[in-house]
């Protein structure tokens, strides 16, 4: 599959401080290795504070796109972002509990306004502490 | 009288994943499964056949309409002539995998069907048949 | 001798007895497929006069797509040996002479001559088996909706009761059910009560704990209610741990937790506020 093919099913766009990735189509496992290059390239170069993985248009989610997902979960905590799955589906939750895929440190939701809300709360709590250390500091 | 429509997909590369998927999740919709069934074999359908493309390069798989008494179903067999599953017990174990990524394909596939039987051995390769029942 | 052929005689004539009262369709075919004899029943399933049928093709009482390959079936069958039916009986579809079609079900068995062979099938109609089945299947069907009812009790709060033994079916059932109930709902707390289930072993446990994963999947608070201390126990033994769920004693318990994590209050007096309370405590 060619580049320009995977992003006219994927949009990735920033809003509200978040990068919001929409995947809406079965994708080829070589598809989702590159989008998950795509969105930590992006976590990397822009100041986002958190990844929504918007997968409510998704129907079918295997064992290899639910540990890519885990893979961009952990790896954008390591450069500092939180990230929020969004509206999943009764068919694709009961795949992945039966592939035994765990979303540990991944928050859920169903909704994308609550994903946002979410991650808003936590901007706001790094900000309060980060006002804080700059008030000992001074 | 006779076996309800039979569908064959070649498997030969990634995009005949999707095929396949999309294809069971028409299938299994027809035949009356749940929604929630619907997705669950669609994703079995997903693992066993993206296993074919990792360890065998080819291969396809058949849909079979199952009606028996009470109950219908739907068997799915997908079959390669690759090297086979050299430790198979090993293979159904969870986080088992000769194939650089995570082996979690099998067991979780067995756990969403209702029957499951390979056939495996190194000179004719790997029979995955397995079934499912409309609840 | 003459008492051998008369034996012979009475035997044949009950045998012909037997076939003109049997409730099953009985009819002989050669090897072209033409029929050679049938029985009374075969008129009365199919609607014709034997006159109409014999010396005809078996092909007659099928509708497409047996119809226009049976003359293939013999075919294959005489010369592979490879027998499709034969022997086996299966499920096919009969064509009536005013076109209707039913159900039957088919055993079909080769008698070998010296240089022939007949086959001779008896055909039983199978529609009332099959209507009972889907009475009895649409029945099982709501009986098993009504073992995993769901009910709203507030807005966006959930309550799956569990009764009886839960085995992986009902498991399956309760777990898609309650999915989408919560999608629909769009519920945030979901308080499974397992008051009701007799026996909590290993296997229930893990049932319990797919569902428990799978509404945190869906964004929900999972609160299971119900344990009972000799269930604790069991489970404490299995070393099925239970630490990331919540759990309460009671239902009452579990719903004021509810109300409590929604920031809602119960609607009753007494003791409302150590409910709240016990619930702010668990939120931390």
């Amino acid at each position: 599959m060619t580049d320009s093919n995977i992003f006219e099913k994927v949009s990735m766009h920033v809003t509200r401080g978040c990068l919001v990735v929409l995947i809406n189509f079965e994708l080829v496992d070589q598809a989702i290795i590159e989008i998950q290059k795509r969105i930590l390239e992006r976590v990397h170069s822009s100041e986002v504070k958190g990844i929504i993985l918007d997968l409510s248009e998704l129907e079918i989610a295997d064992s290899f796109l639910g540990n890519a997902i885990k893979n961009i979960a952990r790896t954008a905590a390591l450069l500092g972002t939180t990230t929020v799955v969004t509206g999943l589906k009764p068919g694709v939750v009961a795949s992945l509990v039966e592939l035994e895929i765990e979303f540990e440190n991944i928050q859920t939701v169903l909704k994308l306004e609550d994903g946002f809300q979410i991650l808003t709360n936590l901007m706001k709590i790094t900000d309060r502490e980060l006002d804080e250390e700059n008030k000992y500091e001074e | 009288m006779g076996l309800a429509s039979q569908k064959r997909i070649m498997l030969l590369k990634d995009a005949d994943v999707i095929h396949a998927v999309f294809e069971t999740k028409q299938y299994v919709k027809a035949l009356g499964f749940t929604k929630v069934d619907q997705h669950m074999i669609a994703t079995a359908v997903s693992e066993l056949t993206k296993n074919v493309l990792k360890y065998a390069q080819e291969g396809e798989v058949t849909l079979n309409t199952l009606d028996k008494d009470l109950k219908k179903g739907i068997e799915v067999i997908v079959k390669d002539n690759g090297p086979g599953i050299l430790n198979l017990e090993k293979a159904l174990e969870d986080n088992f995998s000769t194939g650089g990524t995570l082996g979690i394909g099998l067991p979780g596939t067995k756990r969403i069907m209702d029957e499951f039987i390979i056939n495996t051995n190194s000179s004719q390769g790997t029979e995955i048949k397995t079934r499912k029942w409309i609840r | 001798m003459n008492a051998t052929v008369n034996e012979k005689k009475l035997e044949l004539s009950s045998l012909k007895a037997m076939l003109e009262n049997l409730v099953d369709g009985v009819i002989s075919i050669n090897q072209n497929g033409i029929i050679q004899s049938v029985n009374p029943a075969v008129e009365k399933l199919f609607g014709y006069h034997k006159d109409e049928i014999i010396n005809k093709n078996i092909k007659i009482l099928m509708p497409e797509p047996d119809h226009n390959q049976h003359d293939q079936y013999l075919k294959n069958y005489l010369t592979t040996g490879v027998a499709k039916i034969i022997g086996i009986g299966r499920e096919v579809t009969g064509l009536r002479k005013n076109g209707t079609t039913f159900p039957l079900e088919l055993g079909i068995s080769e008698i070998k001559t010296d240089d022939e062979s007949v086959f001779v099938g008896v055909l039983r109609d199978i529609t009332e088996r099959k209507r009972d089945n889907e009475l009895l299947n649409s029945a099982l069907d709501s009986l098993r909706e009504m073992s995993t009812p769901i009910l709203v009790v507030a807005n966006k709060i959930l309550l799956l009761p569990l009764i009886g033994s839960i085995d992986s079916q009902r498991a399956q059932m309760a777990m898609e059910s309650v999915l989408q109930k919560i999608q629909e709902c769009e519920a945030r707390v979901a308080i499974i009560d397992i008051q009701g289930v007799p026996g909590v072993d290993s296997a229930i446990a893990s049932h319990l704990i797919k569902i428990i994963k799978a509404t945190k999947l869906m964004g929900c608070n999972c609160i299971i209610t119900g344990i009972s201390p000799e269930v604790a126990q069991t489970l404490a033994n299995l070393g099925i741990g239970l630490q990331d769920i919540t759990t309460e004693s009671s239902l009452k318990e579990g719903l004021k937790l509810a109300y409590g994590l929604l920031g809602l209050q119960l609607q009753e007096s007494k003791d409302h506020f150590s409910g709240m309370a016990s619930a702010k405590e668990r939120i931390k």
